[in-house]
């Protein structure tokens, strides 16, 4: 039998070779994977609470206007009472329809003086009123029981008012005290106890309150800025080329994957100017143009770089992204590292909105389509140990040149002046097409939560 | 005891008791192997526990192509060699002559003790000792190891000659000063 070769003899040796490990390395251990499973948690607290903060919006707006409306239908309410109804003062009507004057001793029951009676007269000569008013302790006393009608009327009249009382009246009445026709007349024209009216369907009554008319907006323009958290979607393989992905896949190491893991959540930002229409009293088209940027982060532990003269290039994330036609000659492992990959676009959104609500507090529901044009990406190494790479669209980009994306969202506003309007506008956007060409051999359709700010300028 | 599969559902539930089952079956053995990537003990341990860290958070996507002892072995390699990364960018560039012959060795390992053996890997250059490691232990061949290295094969191969010549001149060494103090018993 022949000695065993040098090689042979070593790996004999140390096959299945065991040694000593400290007993506090299991706690180092389980320390690491405590703080990696909050980071994970961390980021998924951010999500839900980014969303319980949308909501919150949303249900306090909505609470306000309910409140709000609810206020406004308790001030403008009326009310009909057969209480209140001018019913003739224990006097018999005649044939015409006159009130005779009850005659004294026919009404002892309801023994009133002149002065009631005559109010009594007064109230039938006038139309039956619908409003019912309260009367103070005060007017109580001096009214004896019958109940009080009264119109406000206009004071603009230089006539005095205990004159207009008198002609009111009808006949003058020496008998009335020049003390109660003052009483009187003030109380006519000036009611000082608060108006009070029973609750009453509000489409009853023809509100004079200007904030509850619709706010007829039949053109606008709206400048805006919306941030949010940008979900990458297809997986959380981060895109590499082909050239790079052969490489990686011949390392004996590799499960023929990159080692390249992506975070769950990036961050998106886009602003633009809209102009919107209004076709239908409750219907809105509207559209615009924007820029959208959307960034995540990566972590790649290997480098893959094209060398042509034999000699080692500086590292350059180009050659994680790009296609060669010969494959790549270096592809080593390294530590971890972050990559941050950036990605700009032109937005051209069109939306449908229906109105919920008209009025000073508005909300609207969203939805339509924005067609996305691809602008370029950026690859950073946050480290800065490697060269960063932009890559714009076109024939070698794997980046898709336009994309389609599905847009909905809810828009609560505020007028705060009579041409302007400002509003929040929380949002989704999801990619309905791949951001990256089929032939990548990666799906990747985002999907951007986002919490926006529009001021709307209303032109008429 | 725990088979393998279940140990691999648990571990990718977060289920610590799994984990610390997984650990206590692998962690000698892999211990075993980063000390011999690392140039001491206290690069073993990092590597070791920087090892497991990613076992445990990538153990969701193994898919059991190989046994489950091989593939926490490449990532335990995989992590001691990125440690030594930088040191790898420092390894000249020499061509060797492929027809150069090899001396064979006369002297046999079992007569030596694990620690001692493992003592003469580590005191090895960096470059020759992981190269060493993985051509004669691990089994790669030199374009394999130059690919996964980033270096040429003349290097691969320069390099493991040298820890070659290195340790058959410690292992002649160490056999002659084993040799020496066994006279001097008698």
């Amino acid at each position: 039998m022949g000695k065993p070769k040098f090689e042979e003899s070593w790996r004999n040796y140390f096959d299945g070779a065991e040694s000593d490990v400290p007993d506090s390395l299991w706690s180092k251990i389980e320390v690491d994977l405590v703080r990696a499973e909050n980071k994970g948690q961390r980021k998924s607290l951010v999500f839900y609470r980014r969303l319980a903060a949308g909501i919150a919006l949303i249900a306090g707006a909505l609470a306000t206007y309910i409140t709000y409306d609810q206020l406004n239908q308790e001030e403008a309410t009326y009310a009909l009472s057969e209480e209140t109804a001018p019913r003739p003062a224990d006097g018999r009507q005649s044939e015409n329809g006159d009130i005779q004057e009850p005659t004294k001793g026919e009404n002892s029951s309801n023994e009133r003086s002149p002065l009631n009676n005559t109010l009594a007269i007064d109230n039938t000569m006038r139309q039956k009123s619908l409003l019912k008013q309260s009367i103070t302790s005060s007017q109580k006393s001096s009214a004896a029981s019958l109940p009080l009608f009264g119109v406000v009327e206009s004071n603009n009249s230089s006539m005095p008012q205990e004159e207009k009382y008198r002609r009111r009246l009808g006949d003058y009445r020496p008998d009335i005290p020049e003390s109660e026709i003052k009483i009187r007349s003030e109380e006519f024209f000036e009611p000082n106890f608060p108006r009070r009216l029973p609750a009453m369907p509000s489409y009853f009554v023809a509100s004079n309150n200007k904030d509850d008319e619709r706010q007829s907006e039949n053109l606008w323009a709206a400048l805006g800025f919306a941030g949010g958290s940008y979900s990458p979607g297809g997986g959380s393989g981060s895109y590499a080329s082909q050239s790079a992905k052969n490489a990686v896949n011949q390392l004996s190491f590799s499960n023929a994957t990159p080692q390249s893991e992506q975070a769950k959540l990036g961050v998106a930002y886009s602003g633009g100017v809209m102009v919107g229409k209004e076709i239908s009293p409750k219907w809105v088209l509207q559209g615009g143009i924007g820029f959208l940027s959307q960034q995540i982060d990566y972590t790649s532990n290997y480098i893959a770089s094209n060398t042509f003269s034999g000699a080692v290039q500086d590292n350059s994330l180009e050659a994680l992204v790009t296609e060669y036609d010969a494959p790549l000659n270096n592809v080593y492992l390294t530590s971890p590292y972050t990559i941050r990959s950036a990605s700009e676009y032109i937005s051209i959104p069109v939306q449908a909105g229906y109105k919920v609500i008209d009025k000073k507090f508005g909300l609207q529901v969203n939805a339509g389509l924005a067609s996305d044009l691809f602008l370029k990406n950026k690859l950073t190494d946050e480290s800065g140990q490697s060269e960063s790479f932009s890559q714009s669209a076109g024939s070698q980009s794997p980046y898709r040149s336009v994309n389609w994306t599905g847009l909905m969202g809810i828009e609560l506003s505020h007028k705060i002046a009579n041409h302007y309007r400002l509003a929040v506008v929380p949002g989704v956007r999801y990619s309905l097409t791949s951001i990256v060409k089929d032939d990548v051999g990666l799906a990747k359709k985002p999907l951007v939560l986002d919490l926006g700010m529009r001021v709307k300028y209303i032109f008429n | 005891m725990q088979r393998d599969e279940e140990l691999i559902k648990g571990c990718a539930k977060g289920d610590r008791a799994s984990q610390r089952a997984l650990y206590d079956r692998y962690c000698r053995k892999m211990m075993a192997i980063c000390q011999r990537y690392s140039p001491n003990s206290e690069d073993a341990e990092d590597a070791l526990q920087e090892g497991f860290v990613k076992v445990f958070n990538n153990i969701s996507r193994f898919r059991g192509e190989a046994a489950l002892g091989t593939w926490i072995t490449r990532i335990m390699i995989n992590t001691a060699l990125n440690k030594q990364r930088q040191k790898l960018r420092m390894l000249p560039i020499v061509e060797v002559d492929e027809t150069q012959a090899y001396q064979e060795d006369e002297i046999s390992l079992s007569q030596f003790h694990f620690e001692e053996l493992l003592g003469l890997i580590q005191s090895l250059p960096d470059g020759c000792r992981i190269v060493f490691n993985l051509f004669a232990i691990e089994g790669y061949t030199h374009k394999e190891i130059s690919e996964l290295l980033g270096i040429s094969v003349g290097t691969s191969k320069s390099q493991f000659n040298r820890a070659r010549t290195l340790l058959m001149s410690r292992l002649r060494t160490l056999d002659e000063t084993k040799a020496s103090y066994g006279k001097a018993k008698i």
